[in-house]
């Protein structure tokens, strides 16, 4: 086990010692203080907000329990996560699992040398992503800087047991339940579960300002006693930070026993899950295409586009993925935040409506366009070379692939289309007011994927890594995902202005409301003209002879 | 219709090309020969503009990158040694879509393409999808797609590595035929009884330089007789591979 871990840790200084080492390293520390800072802006709204504050100055046993329940939970379920996403690989399809495996050394050895390398890089993103707002809450809420050391022992402590929980599913999953139909419905649940986790818990934590106050206050008043979490590792957050309650030497003994005990357990399955991955597996991944390719355009723009197309209905998981969103955007029609947009004041029905509709595309558009920002590169990078060989201008190839980019936002506008007046009651009016609006949005959005996701560092990852590890892809991804996000904005400034409009000059507002569709139409498409222009700059760097 | 004057390429202080002049006739099938890290990719990134020269010259039928680049794409055609399908499309739809990027039209494409793909033995594997495909029938993949693109210059860089016995006879077949129909077919390989089976005149590259350029006759008025001492000869390697074959 220790010949492993040790040239694990030889590879990770070496990297200090050679300048795309350093670069990488230098990639990965601005990559997690970006997704730091956005975390301490969306927890530190929600903690350090003025009725959390309070309690926490009141010195209320339940607040400091529910704060350093959320500080220290969500970054171990995001090691969690991460280790989830990159169990499969690590456990079974990486060179050097294969290499265990026949290696004169134990199973349980081979187990803890995953579990290891899981833990690690997802533990230092989690304790980036935690200790940004547990600084703020000792900062702004008076509570006391042991807080901050307890922090990282607590999130490994619940951490560690969750990764092994994690690699022992996949191996039982691997061992036990390798059918199609089983592996088709865990890709289906695994894609829902972490979109929609992703896309509600971020929209739950937007809205959810002070919330936590009133639970803490419930919590106490109802009588519930900090007892109840002493054997968690977070009591002792709370006891560092000046925190009242109980807190029990068990909270530090429970989650290594655990965690032994659940690798244990999957070292047992290891090998014959191993077995089943590599020799059964890959037969089930055959996939007969009727008459596949008898039909394709013969342009090649056209072609790169159904050629996408063609990748994305024959993937499972592409078709399950439009089918939820499909679904979650109807969803977001049904919550408060469209309600809001149709408040009622002087906007005719139709037009706040049609407002409405737009708002709830470009909130489901925000959480696409993080993913989407890596589709282009996601899709062609291992076919760089061909690409860059053939005889097609750059401008034919991204022509090509922003099909592929606006389809998911298009997608969404169609189901706002059919959520409108089918689940939110829009008039049909609003749907031709939606349409223009919808359509300019589609390009804007499209347009920004084009000249983020072709940023020619993206193309510099190399192969071997999966695009969404490597921390490269933060930078166009929290780009994507903050330009979208304001752009909800300019939505609703330009709704507020139509309000006044309405309420003092209903005359000129009529005028005034179809320049607004016209203008976002308009913006939509210098929007999608610069990003597409600004786009084919950077593939022909990408396809260029590189110097 | 290849030519290379004085082609140098390096990366920081590793020279990894230097000083290559050659140049390859028309309808020749050429092999560029050497060991682990002689160069040989280096070489066909630079032929293939992926890799600028850090200095000398190269065309391709009289063409430059630098003025020509989109003409040169037209005619040629690579084959990596890593095979590029995207596992989402079947073969069948891989081929169609290559022929596309070179403008071939979709009767004809189908056509070669199919004809390829029965040829390479893919036929009854063409509809699923490549996700599936071993190494080898990933890389005949590739190749039915290329030269269903019909290149006037083809680049194979290890194109037997990784292929079973068979398939790596198959592949020598086919480019002695694309000599034969007029190609011109430039193969990267450390495999020398390949080299030495098939090509019309082969180059040796050791640490980047030129060791040796002209047909086997040529090289063996040294009084050596075997490829494999030419070659050993010449780069002092024991890096050497026997033909799978």
């Amino acid at each position: 086990m220790w010949p492993a871990i040790r040239a694990d840790l030889r590879v990770l200084a070496n990297a200090f010692a050679t300048h795309d080492g350093r670069k990488a390293l230098a990639a990965a520390i601005v990559g997690t203080a970006c997704i730091a800072l956005g975390a301490a802006a969306l927890l530190g709204r929600l903690l350090v907000a003025r009725p959390m504050r309070e309690a926490l100055a009141q010195g209320l046993p339940a607040a400091h329990t529910i704060v350093a329940g959320v500080v220290v939970f969500l970054p171990a379920m995001i090691a969690a996560g991460l280790a989830l996403a990159q169990t499969r690989r690590e456990l079974f399809e990486s060179p050097q699992a294969t290499m265990m495996l026949v290696a004169p050394i134990g199973r349980f050895a081979v187990t803890v040398r995953a579990w290891v390398r899981l833990s690690f890089s997802g533990l230092l993103f989690a304790l980036a992503v935690g200790i940004a707002p547990l600084i703020r809450v000792v900062v702004d809420a008076d509570v006391r800087p042991a807080a901050l050391a307890c922090f990282p022992l607590a999130v490994i402590a619940l951490a560690a047991p969750w990764v092994a929980a994690c690699m022992l599913f996949h191996v039982v999953r691997a061992r036990f339940f390798s059918g199609p139909r089983v592996r088709f419905a865990l890709q289906a649940i695994g894609i829902a579960g972490s979109l929609g986790l992703t896309a509600v818990g971020l929209l739950g934590l937007l809205s959810s300002r002070g919330q936590l106050a009133e639970t803490a206050r419930v919590l106490l008043a109802s009588g519930a006693a900090t007892q109840d979490v002493a054997w968690l590792p977070t009591a002792w957050v709370v006891r560092a930070g000046g925190g009242t309650g109980a807190a029990s030497w068990i909270a530090w003994v429970w989650p290594p026993v655990a965690t032994v005990g659940l690798l244990a357990i999957a070292s047992r399955f290891l090998r014959g899950a191993y077995e089943r991955v590599a020799i059964v597996e890959p037969g089930v991944v055959r996939k007969r295409m009727r008459r596949a390719g008898r039909v394709w355009p013969r342009l090649p723009a056209a072609s790169i586009a159904w050629k996408d197309l063609c990748s994305v209905v024959q993937e499972r998981g592409g078709i399950v993925s439009l089918v939820f969103f499909f679904g979650l955007q109807l969803v977001l029609m049904k919550t408060g935040l469209y309600g809001r947009a149709i408040r009622g004041d002087a906007v005719p029905s139709a037009v706040a409506h049609a407002f409405g509709m737009v708002v709830a595309m470009q909130v489901l558009s925000v959480f696409l366009g993080g993913i989407q920002s890596l589709s282009i590169v996601g899709s062609e990078r291992r076919q760089l070379a061909m690409l860059a060989t053939a005889p097609v201008h750059s401008s034919t190839v991204l022509l090509g692939k922003s099909v592929l980019v606006a389809l998911p936002f298009a997608w969404c506008a169609f189901a706002c289309l059919v959520g409108g007046p089918f689940v939110a009651g829009a008039p049909w009016a609003a749907v031709v007011l939606f349409v223009p609006m919808a359509c300019g949005i589609i390009l804007a959005n499209t347009g920004l994927i084009l000249l983020v996701g072709t940023w020619p560092p993206l193309f510099s990852v190399d192969e071997d890594v999966p695009i969404a590890n490597s921390l490269h892809s933060v930078v166009p991804a929290m780009l994507t995902t903050v330009t979208l996000g304001l752009s909800i904005g300019g939505t609703l400034w330009l709704r507020g202005r139509l309000a006044d409009a309405w309420a003092f000059d209903a005359e000129s507002a009529h005028a005034q409301t179809t320049f607004a569709v016209v203008a976002v139409l308009g913006v939509g498409m210098v929007v999608a003209s610069a990003g597409f222009a600004l786009g084919v700059r950077h593939v022909q760097r990408v396809f260029g002879p590189r110097a | 219709m290849i030519v290379l004057e004085h082609l140098s390429r390096t990366f920081g202080p590793t020279r990894a090309v230097d000083d290559l002049s050659l140049d390859v006739h028309a309808g020749e099938l050429f092999g560029f020969l050497g060991p682990n890290g002689a160069g040989k990719t280096t070489t066909i990134r630079m032929l293939c503009g992926l890799l600028r020269p850090t200095s000398g010259t190269l065309a391709i039928d009289g063409l430059r990158y630098d003025t020509g680049g989109t003409r040169i794409r037209a005619m040629t055609g690579l084959v990596p040694d890593t095979p590029p399908l995207y596992d989402f499309l079947s073969a069948r739809q891989y081929v169609r879509f290559v022929g596309s990027l070179y403008g071939i039209a979709p009767a004809e494409s189908v056509r070669d393409g199919d004809a390829l793909l029965e040829r390479l033995g893919l036929a009854d594997r063409a509809d699923d999808l490549c996700k599936g495909y071993s190494f080898g029938m990933r890389k005949k993949t590739h190749l039915a797609a290329v030269l269903a693109a019909r290149p006037k210059v083809l680049f194979l860089d290890e194109p037997t590595a990784g292929l079973d016995p068979a398939s790596a006879r198959l592949f020598k077949d086919l480019i002695t035929e694309l000599r034969d129909e007029g190609t011109t077919v430039f193969v990267s390989t450390h495999l020398l009884e390949t080299a030495e089976e098939v090509c019309d005149r082969v180059a040796i590259l050791a640490d980047g330089r030129l060791r040796a350029i002209g047909t086997m006759d040529e090289l063996r008025t040294s009084g050596r007789t075997s490829l494999e001492d030419i070659f050993l000869a010449l780069t002092g390697s024991d890096d050497v591979a026997g033909d799978p074959r």
